[in-house]
């Protein structure tokens, strides 16, 4: 049953995400039930409602069944509209001290209005500024109610000496996180590239900035192929899909191409390539894969990759898979953290993480509470 | 599994405790058929060490655990919770607002207050009294229809008015009390068969009412501005920004058809003479 319902999800959301017809009248009452939850746990409810919506017999569904795909739209609807003017408030108050932005990932995508943006939802919203420029963004955001999260000592440290951002801000009024970035991926890893490769092609439309297709799509594999949870992952790599989709040209993919190998992603763009196919049936231009081929061609690492992505990357639910709890999740849980940092580091990380943990359980999570403490005092 | 529909929307809930099963079968008409539902909710206790110690209940929607846990002995109120939760972050095709609202001779009456301000005392009297519940704690408007869809679900009681409210009729049926929770002590009123009855059928909008208490005072009424109304109900609304447009033109109009007041009361058979007689 399990690896059943495991199949007939990944290939019915992958069939909507390539905006293929699906018969809708397979699905009885029931199966609506969890298809709605399975969705929605994966972070893709808004995208598959927009495909939904043009499948034959959408309007012959009963409206209680048909509410919930509703719902996603508008709300990401709502989310989009807040999302750009966001961005063009944070652009212009940026430019104001002269520090040029480059709006990244989610809301580079709803900015565009490309495919991948329709039914996407957030969490936060990601920028990207010159590192020298980092501290003084942030002072000047500061005055227009963007608020850093109060962090432990240890974390403050994490992220000053060892990440690629710096920690979350909060909008005081409006509830909107940001992170900051001077980076793609954390320098602590030996990865981090000299970001210039990647924003030199960057796009501005009216007010704002993003990166070229190339480099975006280049930026999304990168970010997904080093990251240790996957509970969004089939969302996505199913990003990754849509956005080649729309830019595939001989241009892009020597872009691509190229960026990669000269930044040392290779691995990355590969992955990303290997699983679109496997999961949306992508071509790739024989020339691309022969080349990425050449440098991935270990037989038992290809079976140890699919192991880990087949898993990771499809939709994921309690009663067919469960988030984390799988072998492939644990490994590449472990994959992420190991990629990002050097074994002493990462080393000395988890052992400060055990420590906290295990003081919280014992006397509270207050004790590492910096906002209460001071209240105490 | 036991199904629940309360006429807007379905719960499947698997897994309950047996102690929250048991006030689940007290307060609603339960279903045992398999269908759509729309959420499929719940319950865990937590590990073995901490069952002893300081036991605690999870509530899942799916395999999602929206909240932190609870105290056990919070389990049903915080099932009603989750399910309030659950409905205004998940359906978003109606206007949903916070607010009790009840019906006679086919006209509905909307009291949209603030905790504290006696209404859910309001809507237990006057659903004793043979008003039909559409809802308790969401008004649901269709905005299209501009009418109220009936959610009908338990009425939540806090504090004095559980006393209150078993004083009046030997025959109300409340779970047990829960204390000590975020609002004091809560017991839950299970909606009359009339209100079950007529879950599925919408209701138009002849008044809106804030009502106040105020001890010591005979009833007094005053007239709102309906600007002020809108705002009010804007306040409460909990998905006003996402239906935007919309939501504004309908709210109009029903602002505009309908009788607003503000009421301070402090007899509630009075109050209850006052609607029936001079409002609808």
């Amino acid at each position: 049953m399990t690896s059943s319902s495991k199949n007939l999800y990944t290939s019915l959301f992958s069939n909507l995400v390539r905006g293929c017809s699906v018969d809708l009248t397979k699905f009885k009452g029931k199966d609506w039930s969890q298809l709605i939850e399975v969705a929605r746990e994966n972070n893709i409810l808004g995208r598959i409602s927009y495909k939904l919506r043009q499948c034959d017999n959408f309007n012959e569904l009963p409206e209680c069944i048909r509410r919930h795909f509703e719902t996603s739209i508008v709300q990401t609807q709502r989310i989009s509209t807040q999302v750009k003017a966001e961005c063009e408030t944070i652009t212009s108050l940026l430019n104001n001290i002269n520090i040029p932005s480059i709006i990244l990932k989610g809301a580079a995508y709803t900015n565009l209005s490309n495919s991948a943006s329709l039914g996407r939802s957030y969490t936060d919203i990601d920028i990207l500024v010159p590192k020298e420029n980092i501290d003084s963004a942030a002072e000047h955001l500061l005055c227009y109610g963007w608020i850093p999260q109060v962090l432990s000592d240890y974390d403050e440290k994490y992220y000053r000496e060892w990440a690629h951002e710096i920690p979350p801000l909060y909008h005081n009024k409006r509830g909107t996180v940001m992170d900051l970035h001077h980076n793609l991926i954390p320098p602590i890893s030996g990865r981090a590239p000299d970001i210039v490769l990647f924003t030199k092609n960057s796009i501005e439309h009216k007010t704002i900035t993003t990166l070229c297709p190339s480099a975006m799509v280049l930026h999304s594999a990168v970010h997904l192929f080093t990251s240790e949870e996957f509970d969004k992952g089939f969302r996505d790599i199913s990003d990754i899909y849509l956005l080649i989709e729309e830019n595939k040209s001989d241009e892009f993919w020597t872009q691509i191409i190229e960026l990669a190998e000269t930044t040392k992603f290779t691995l990355e763009l590969f992955f990303a390539l290997r699983y679109c196919e496997f999961l949306f049936e992508l071509k790739v231009p024989e020339s691309i894969r022969d080349d990425l081929n050449a440098y991935y061609k270990s037989p038992l690492k290809l079976k140890y990759w699919d192991y880990l992505f087949q898993t990771v990357l499809v939709p994921h639910h309690h009663t067919f898979n469960p988030l984390g709890s799988s072998l492939p999740y644990r490994l590449a849980f472990l994959r992420g953290h190991y990629i990002k940092m050097p074994l002493p580091t990462l080393i000395k990380h988890t052992v400060h993480k055990i420590y906290v943990s295990v003081a919280e359980t014992l006397f509270g999570k207050a004790i590492f509470d910096k906002e209460l403490n001071e209240e105490r005092r | 599994m036991l199904i629940i529909d309360t006429g807007y929307n379905s719960f499947s809930l698997t897994n309950i405790p047996s102690l929250v099963r048991k006030n689940v079968e007290s307060m609603y008409q339960i279903e045992q058929t398999h269908r759509f539902t729309d959420f499929s909710i719940s319950m865990k206790t937590q590990s073995l060490f901490r069952r002893f110690l300081f036991p605690q209940v999870s509530f899942f929607i799916g395999s999602q655990e929206p909240f932190k846990p609870l105290p056990k002995s919070h389990s049903y109120p915080f099932l009603e919770w989750g399910m309030n939760w659950v409905t205004t972050s998940y359906l978003s095709t109606d206007l949903l607002i916070h607010a009790a609202v009840l019906e006679k001779n086919g006209k509905a009456v909307i009291f949209p207050a603030p905790p504290g301000s006696g209404k859910s005392t309001i809507t237990a009297y006057l659903m004793l009294n043979g008003w039909r519940l559409l809802s308790d704690e969401m008004t649901i408007i269709n905005l299209k229809t501009k009418q109220v869809l009936p959610s009908v679900r338990p009425v939540c009681l806090k504090n004095t008015s559980i006393d209150l409210v078993e004083s009046w009729h030997n025959k109300t049926v409340l779970t047990d009390r829960h204390k000590d929770t975020h609002k004091g002590t809560v017991a839950h009123l299970r909606p009359t068969d009339i209100s079950f009855k007529n879950k599925n059928l919408a209701c138009d909008i002849a008044a809106i009412i804030f009502p106040k208490y105020t001890p010591g005072n005979v009833l007094s009424i005053e007239e709102i501005e309906k600007s002020q109304v809108m705002v009010k109900l804007i306040d409460n609304a909990f998905n006003f920004n996402t239906l935007g447009q919309a939501a504004f033109s309908s709210l109009k109009e029903i602002i505009d058809h309908a009788t607003c007041f503000n009421v301070y009361h402090n007899d509630l058979s009075e109050l209850e003479d006052f609607l029936s007689h001079d409002v609808i």
